[in-house]
């Protein structure tokens, strides 16, 4: 076939030809595809890669490329997808989560290739420790996570991805900015092929580094809003952070049969300053968290692939508030978690139209606080064994035109407290012991009438049980209740998606969704005593909204992504001060825009904007934060491919720190105005303008892989 | 709170809606500054202990903040022009009241209408 009919004849071939009945997804190297399908290559996607017109799920695919700004971190690329809000609690490297569709921080589940960092809503990760370096991708699930993660998550899932193909060749990134910002990111990778069966292997390594001292200037209303004579413009203290992280992989085998051992440790210490208008000098934080995963992946035959993966994390936490400056007095604990976990699988595509998927997956997580302050240090290990077992069907009728995923998950809870009840001698003090069962059925179905048009719909039911110290309490002001049952919820979404084109000219998709969840029994902390609070199922919410996405792209001259979310949600807590307000922290209106200019691939002109506007800080609506835009722009330089690039990134443009609120929110009408800091989460300001400049490249190939990597044909 | 933009960007700032703090104001501050540094000198009082201030640096430090807080509310409430506008001629008016130590404090109450609805 001549050259120039294959350049446009077989995009326009794969784009016109409807995709594969029941695809095998690969999180290597692409799709198996079902015994009687031909279809070679369908689209653009990376290995792996959900595709939004074959899946049901709502779901967000960010590859992180050079259309990601250098100075980005994980929780820009999560908080910028459509249905996401980012909470900070100030600028880079400081604490970071995010929620989906108006769900709270901990019902947002994340995960790095599949294994769970957060499993059941344990706590909240704080994103801002996850180096953006070592991920290719990131997906976010809004609704339809794949059953093979074993997640019924209320608010959502968050996959961060590794690099999943070949090795690829060594790379360096440095970046400087403000506040003594400074980043730095390597790695490097070897392919090969090794023993008498000439098996395919390589090894990845990677490591950061990234420090700041945070301490930017903000606004400061000594807490007395009403008086503007007492107002100053201080600096953060405390807030320096050194972060490290290192990673290794080691991949053995090829599609047939793989093995992958991976090991991922990251240390950081950091000033923890508390409040803006009462800092705290010397509270310091120290985590230290090791992980190692092995993972073997096998195709016995045509049809079936079979799964296995063992993981083990070990998470250390030291804090050290040796003056009561944040807590209600000295603190100093390490407190350790530890999360096993095992999983088997196997997929089977026994016909074109059909793909099981069956998964197995057993927990132990355990949660050992240990207060150095005290000389019986050693106190209780709280533990929870859980077992979640996940059959999924993929079903496709009317030729290809509908696809159904069934999935039945059934998830079973041992909660333990091995040792003294914390307020053993209260007569409101639990139980030792606490067990859970919960079926988290969902259904997703998708409509393609046309090869670049999909309607979707999915309904799920989802659970988030009581943590540790929800059940069993802790040494300080809260109390325990194994009379709790798990927050649930049930959800649902419908919408379309369209895509535009697969050519290289002209690219582009667009997708709107209508979403609904209604939550029952969500866990609240009441004052019981003046010194305890115990928590209880009380809360109750219900929620509404619309996001739409755009993203285009012009002959690799012009890009434009758009993402909004409408949310209207009611708080149906019983206490009249909360019934019918809407949810704190859940804006109403949230706008990301991010567009850029290339001259070929040698200069790259971006420009972001985030709005966010309806933001209500408490269950009373008492704050209203004001409308809020921020915008962004960054220059990225590079004269060739073999060139390293240079980038500037500005994060907040105009230097907006400052908003200015009704006086008494509950009375808005009176007109008088305060300025208040810029903030997520009161008294935690957010930086003003923040400048980095990175400069990085990759060089040269990867020694014995020429560029080839592991996945080549076996001979 | 908004700090004085560097050279390169202030076009930029500009464009986007950023209001940089007018120079009657600045003038106005550092009067502000000499009128206490006398007044403590007439009442034989040093800084930190009466007036809330802990040193020259921080009754800089207060005053630019509360020029850019009254500059946020007068734009919100006015739009940019007429907002900075207002606080520049509330600025020279307040030179005009500095210099006399009795009315020092009193002469800063004017200020609070900004924040006031209308």
């Amino acid at each position: 076939m001549p050259t120039a009919v294959r350049r446009w004849l077989l995009p326009l071939l794969a784009v016109v030809l409807p995709g594969p009945a029941v695809a095998e997804q690969d999180d290597e190297g692409g799709e198996v595809r079902a015994p009687t399908e031909t279809v070679e290559v369908v689209g653009q996607r990376a290995p792996g890669e959900p595709d939004p017109l074959e899946t049901a799920a709502s779901v967000t695919v960010i590859t992180l490329d050079e259309r990601v700004r250098a100075s980005a971190d994980v929780a820009d690329v999560v908080g910028a997808a459509a249905g996401v809000h980012l909470q900070r609690l100030g600028g880079l490297g400081d604490y970071s989560v995010v929620t989906v569709r108006g769900s709270s921080a901990r019902q947002v589940e994340v995960y790095v290739d599949g294994v769970p960092l957060n499993p059941y809503g344990g706590t909240a990760v704080d994103l801002s420790e996850l180096p953006l370096d070592a991920f290719e991708r990131v997906e976010v699930y809004r609704s339809g996570a794949p059953a093979h993660l074993g997640t019924s998550a209320m608010g959502g899932v968050v996959n961060l991805v590794t690099a999943p193909g070949e090795v690829a060749p060594p790379r360096l990134e440095m970046s400087g900015g403000s506040y003594w910002t400074r980043r730095l990111s390597a790695s490097a990778g070897v392919a090969g092929r090794a023993g008498a069966a000439d098996t395919p292997v390589d090894l990845l390594l990677g490591a950061d580094t990234f420090g700041t001292t945070g301490d930017f200037e903000f606004f400061d209303d000594a807490g007395t809003p009403y008086n503007l004579l007492d107002d100053r413009t201080l600096s953060r203290i405390n807030n320096d952070k050194a972060d490290f992280d290192a990673r290794a992989r080691l991949r053995v085998g090829d599609r047939r049969l793989r093995l992958v051992l991976s090991e991922t440790f990251h240390v950081r210490d950091q000033g923890l300053p508390g409040i803006g208008h009462d800092q705290a000098e010397e509270a310091r934080l120290g985590t230290l968290d090791n992980a190692v995963v092995t993972s073997l992946d096998g195709r016995p035959g045509a049809t079936v692939r079979l799964r296995g993966r063992v993981s083990y994390r070990l998470r250390q936490e030291r804090y050290r508030d040796p003056h009561g400056e944040l807590g209600t007095g000295l603190q100093d604990s390490r407190d350790r978690h530890h999360a096993a976990g095992g999983q088997i699988g196997v997929r089977w595509v026994p016909a074109v139209w059909t793909a099981l998927d069956g998964t197995v997956e057993l927990r132990v997580d355990g949660y050992q606080p240990v207060d150095l302050l005290r000389d019986d240090s050693t106190d209780g290990v709280r533990t929870r064994v859980a077992a979640v077992f996940s059959l999924a069907d993929e079903l496709v009728f009317a030729g290809e035109r509908v696809h159904l995923t069934p999935v039945l998950q059934l998830h079973l809870l041992d909660n333990r407290l091995l040792g003294t009840v914390p307020f053993a001698d209260s007569p409101v003090a639990p139980d030792g012991r606490q067990h859970h069962a919960a079926f988290t059925p969902r259904l997703g179905m998708l409509i393609r009438p046309a090869p670049l048009v999909a309607f979707k719909a999915n309904v799920a039911r989802s659970f988030r049980p009581p943590d540790f110290s929800e059940l069993f309490g802790d040494r300080g002001a809260v109390i325990g209740n194994t009379e709790l049952v798990p927050e649930s919820g049930i959800a649902w979404d419908g919408g379309a998606h369209l895509a535009c084109s697969r050519s290289d000219v002209l690219r582009g998709s667009a997708s709107v969704t209508y979403f609904g969840r209604r939550t029952r029994n969500a866990i609240v902390y009441v004052q019981n005593s003046q010194r305890t609070q115990i928590p209880i199922n009380l809360g109750s919410a219900e929620l509404h909204g619309v996001e739409g996405s755009v993203d285009t792209h012009v002959a690799g001259l012009l890009e434009f992504r758009a993402d909004l979310t409408w949310i209207h949600s009611t708080n149906l807590d019983e206490r009249e001060a909360y019934l019918g307000n809407p949810l704190p922290r859940v804006p109403t209106w949230e706008v990301r825009v991010a567009a850029a200019v290339h001259w070929r691939d040698h200069v790259r002109l971006g420009y972001e904007l985030s709005h966010t506007a309806g933001n209500y800080w408490d269950a009373t609506s008492w704050y209203l934060a004001a409308p809020r835009t921020l915008h962004g722009l960054s220059l990225r330089v590079q004269p060739g491919p073999a060139w390293p690039f240079l980038e500037v990134d500005v994060r907040n443009l105009t230097d907006r720190t400052t908003e200015a609120v009704p006086r008494d929110p509950l009375n808005p009408d009176d007109g008088a105005l305060v300025v208040q800091p810029l903030t997520d989460f009161v008294g935690y300001p957010l930086p003003g303008r923040t400048i980095l400049v990175t400069l990085g490249g990759s060089f040269g190939r990867v020694p014995g892989g020429g560029g080839e990597g592991s996945d080549a044909p076996s001979p | 709170m908004r700090r004085r933009p560097e050279p390169w960007l202030l076009i930029v700032i500009l464009v986007a809606g950023c209001s940089p703090r007018p120079p009657e104001c600045d003038a106005m501050c550092a009067e502000a500054l000499d009128t206490v540094e006398a007044c403590l000198d007439t009442w034989g009082l040093s800084w930190g202990e009466t007036l809330g201030y802990e040193d020259p640096a921080d009754h800089a430090n207060w005053c630019a903040t509360f020029i850019d807080e009254q500059l946020e509310l007068a734009t919100t409430r006015w739009g940019l022009h007429d907002g900075q506008q207002r606080i520049e001629a509330t600025c020279a008016e307040q030179r005009l009241l500095l210099g006399d130590c009795a009315a020092y404090a009193d002469s800063w109450d004017g200020w609070e209408s900004t924040s006031d609805g209308p």
